[in-house]
């Protein structure tokens, strides 16, 4: 935008000194081309019927003619340096009103610019600000809805399970049986299991205790008849072992 | 062979264990030079073997010159008391000498036959003893008289 407002710039400071030079031509040209009315009476030329007071005046004419082409020449010059004086100082001031019309303009756009971006900054902050608090208000309603979908859902569940449950109690009385049946034969069922446990137990731990009592019977035997048995007590049982062994066919001598 | 020589001397294992040894003793000096029987059993062998072995070989009858006979003889005897039949009986206590001899003359007496013993000791058998012969084993111990005694109440 700037560019092109420098462009305009120049193209009319151009216009105005063409049209300045162009104003200098025609006024130095205008000069040349002026009427013998306008001419002072020495000076108009002399027609046919009288050529030689002509060509006499004519002579005279031409020395005062440049005297005062020379003056006209220098007026012109004085005219045409004026004008350009003028349209330079005028270009000047329209190139100093160029320049200082882009420093505003430029002052300008960066003011708008600034206004733009607060505008903007404004506008985010508005929105952010929108934004934070729709996003507020979405998570407060999500939440909301979560509370809400939790709710029902259990609620869901706990009538679905009551519904069960009446059902069951339904299919029970139904069939016959209480609730108080159910429980008492559950009930007999365990103490039927548990008896029979208690009594494995019972009968595995009181085997455990007859082998202890066993061994130690044995050890009392042992420790009392060892002593007491005489030899030849010992002798005789062994005799009798062999008796016995005999009789039992362990010897197939 | 008339091993009856051999019934009062060998009872136990361990007793032809040792006979064994000397007999082995006796078969290597019979292929010595200038061999003497009656040098190699006062020379190599106990005080009681050398008794039995030289009742056996009187009671064999053979001639003690004769190196060859006398080797077939040992040879014979090595035979006849390694295939002794083994009694393998588990007591008490420790036999002494008038227990074993008991015992074995128990067998002497039934079959009619020498046998060998094969005593160890358990003391947790209390009385009597626990019998093995062949493969087969009873138990005729006083702890297995008590515990069938406590199992049936």
């Amino acid at each position: 935008m700037i560019i092109e407002i420098g462009l305009i710039q120049n193209f009319l400071l151009a216009v105005i000194v063409v049209a300045a030079f162009s104003l200098a031509i025609i006024l130095i040209r205008n000069l040349f081309k002026r009427k013998p009315a306008d001419v002072p009476v020495d000076m108009h030329p002399i027609d046919g019927s009288n050529n030689r007071v002509h060509q006499h005046a004519t002579d005279d004419q031409i020395k005062i003619d440049d005297k005062a082409y020379r003056n006209i020449i220098k007026t012109a010059q004085k005219h045409a340096k004026n004008i350009l004086n003028h349209t330079t100082a005028a270009a000047t001031e329209i190139l100093a009103n160029s320049k200082q019309t882009n420093e505003n303009l430029e002052g300008e756009l960066d003011k708008i610019l600034q206004q733009i971006a607060a505008r903007d900054i404004h506008e985010l902050k508005n929105a952010t600000g929108t934004h934070e608090a729709e996003y507020q208000k979405h998570l407060q309603s999500t939440q909301q809805d979560l509370l809400k979908a939790t709710k029902d859902t259990i609620e869901a569940t706990k009538k679905t399970y009551q519904e069960k449950l009446d059902q069951f109690t339904s299919e029970l009385i139904k069939s016959g049986l209480s609730t108080q049946d159910l429980v008492d034969k559950k009930t007999k069922e365990l103490l039927t299991v548990a008896d029979q446990e208690i009594a494995d137990y019972k009968k595995a731990q009181l085997g455990k205790v007859d082998d202890q009592i066993k061994k130690l019977l044995e050890k009392v035997y042992r420790d009392v008849l060892r002593i007491g048995i005489p030899e030849n007590v010992h002798q005789d049982l062994i005799i009798k072992s062999l008796d016995e062994a005999k009789k039992d066919g362990l010897f197939k001598l | 062979m008339d091993l009856t020589a051999l019934h009062s001397y060998l009872r136990t294992k361990r007793e032809t264990t040792g006979l064994i040894i000397v007999i082995e003793k006796l078969q290597e000096a019979v292929f010595k030079q200038n061999f003497n029987l009656d040098n190699a059993l006062s020379k190599d062998v106990p005080l009681e073997e050398k008794d039995v072995i030289e009742k056996l070989i009187r009671d064999s009858g053979i001639n003690i010159e004769n190196r060859q006979d006398v080797q077939t003889f040992l040879t014979k005897l090595q035979k006849e008391v390694s295939s002794l039949p083994t009694i393998h009986i588990i007591l008490a206590i420790s036999p002494k000498e008038e227990m074993i001899e008991a015992i074995h003359n128990w067998f002497y007496q039934n079959y009619k036959k020498t046998v060998l013993l094969d005593i160890s000791v358990d003391e947790t058998v209390i009385g009597g003893g626990v019998i093995s012969f062949d493969g087969k084993a009873n138990d005729y111990s006083l702890r297995n008289t008590i515990s069938q005694m406590q199992s049936s109440g």
